[in-house]
């Protein structure tokens, strides 16, 4: 299906770099959901992740005329812009962020908190058994928002956005394999904030055994 | 065949939970592996609990769009910039406009110097005058028809600075096609484009041209 979508989003740059209302408004319409997610998973604010997708759009309008089909679709071009926006806007938000009270550097109260229900799952209950939904999916943004950049993007666009890891790879510029390995690591970064030290393993392990 | 180890078991303990390990016997082992080892059981249990939090993310975001707002100010954006690229368009259009007005000055020029390297000395070019008033002071020094040959007096040049009196000129014989008067901002028609007529040009102090008139 994106396959067959392709050609069009081709026709549609080259239609707006041309000056085409028509065809920036189907363009945009077609990708701003998509890409409003990826820029607030990335950020983490929701003011920021609209910034992110205007500012994209803003460079796309100017620089239509140089995307190179031969390259690459045209989501991955619109994804490549976005990602340095995306960069850019977390070294802003670096800059100005005053450093929190309580000293932990912003991370404390979320890594220890909810983090600390989230034993419930080890203990071999299901995870929102020990914990709110909305607060178990707060603790996950979080969680992910401090993973490193590129880590964070195959986080958000596989597991969060459910794209396959070929569509990941498009967008990111990068192989499948590198994908893989990323998100294999980065799933084992926030197993390790998940899980709290030596919680519950004899419950798991019955559980998963077999001994029920 | 040797039993799965634990660090085995963490490569691929994710692609087990979410099922996108194919291998069936390799999945048997996983399974095997983490009934007789706690701490890999463990990791299971978490990488279940990861997915079930992951996928409630995911669907709790699935349908955040955009603002409103930002569609807007795109499109004022987009409407903008167009205007902003009709505008250099246009600009572009009258540089070359400029540059072809300056390449048939030159070619005025150069004919000039051919021109005057001909004549007598001491005769004089006689071309420097009132730009107004064209007459026999406006004509090269080796005039010779008389005002019959005139087709038409002095045309200013479009979009030149025109003709005033009293303002030092000088008149370059040239001979140059009828295209070329289409440069100059000249109504020119397409039939005979590429006959080639002789003209005066009224050029001023500042080199650039004023006024052409066509001769026979």
């Amino acid at each position: 299906m994106a396959e067959r979508a392709e050609p069009r989003d081709v026709e549609l740059l080259r239609r707006l770099a041309a000056g085409d209302e028509d065809a920036f408004l189907v363009f945009y319409r077609r990708h701003q959901g998509g890409l409003y997610r990826f820029a607030l998973h990335m950020t983490g604010r929701p003011e920021t992740a609209a910034d992110v997708v205007q500012e994209t759009f803003m460079t796309l309008m100017r620089a239509a005329g140089k995307f190179d089909a031969e390259r690459g679709a045209p989501a991955a071009f619109l994804y490549g812009i976005a990602r340095n926006h995306v960069r850019r806007a977390q070294e802003k938000d670096a800059r100005y962020n005053a450093l929190p009270e309580d000293g932990t550097g912003g991370n404390g109260a979320n890594q220890n908190g909810p983090a600390l229900h989230v034993e419930a799952a080890f203990a071999g209950e299901g995870v929102f058994e020990g914990l709110a939904r909305a607060e178990a999916v707060q603790w996950l943004r979080q969680a992910v928002g401090r993973l490193p950049q590129h880590y964070r993007e195959v986080v958000t666009l596989c597991d969060l956005e459910g794209r396959s890891y070929g569509e990941a790879a498009a967008l990111l510029a990068c192989p499948v394999g590198t994908v893989r390995s990323r998100l294999n690591r980065a799933r084992d970064i926030l197993l390790e904030k998940l899980r709290p030290a030596g919680a519950g393993t004899k419950q798991v392990a019955a559980r998963w055994g077999g001994g029920s | 065949m040797n039993p799965m180890t634990c660090r085995e078991f963490k490569e691929i303990v994710h692609g087990l939970v979410r099922l996108e390990l194919l291998d069936v016997s390799l999945r048997e082992e996983a399974l095997e592996h983490a009934r007789t080892c706690g701490n890999c059981a463990a990791r299971m249990a978490g990488v279940q609990a990861l997915v079930e939090l992951v996928e409630a993310a995911g669907e709790d975001g699935r349908g955040e769009e955009t603002p409103e707002r930002v569609e807007m100010a795109l499109l004022a954006a987009f409407r903008r910039e167009r205007q902003r690229r009709r505008g250099w368009r246009r600009a572009l259009e009258w540089a070359a406009v400029g540059v072809a007005a300056a390449g048939l000055l030159v070619a005025a020029w150069f004919s000039y110097g051919m021109w005057k390297a001909e004549i007598p000395h001491g005769q004089g070019t006689g071309a420097v005058g009132s730009a107004v008033g064209i007459g026999a002071g406006t004509q090269p020094a080796n005039w010779e028809g008389s005002d019959a040959d005139l087709m038409a007096d002095f045309v200013p040049v479009p979009f030149g600075d025109g003709i005033e009196p009293d303002v030092p000129a000088m008149v370059v014989r040239v001979e140059l096609t009828r295209a070329a008067l289409g440069v100059l901002g000249y109504p020119v028609d397409k039939a005979n484009a590429a006959q080639v007529v002789r003209a005066d040009v009224l050029v001023g102090e500042d080199g650039w041209p004023r006024a052409v008139r066509l001769v026979q």
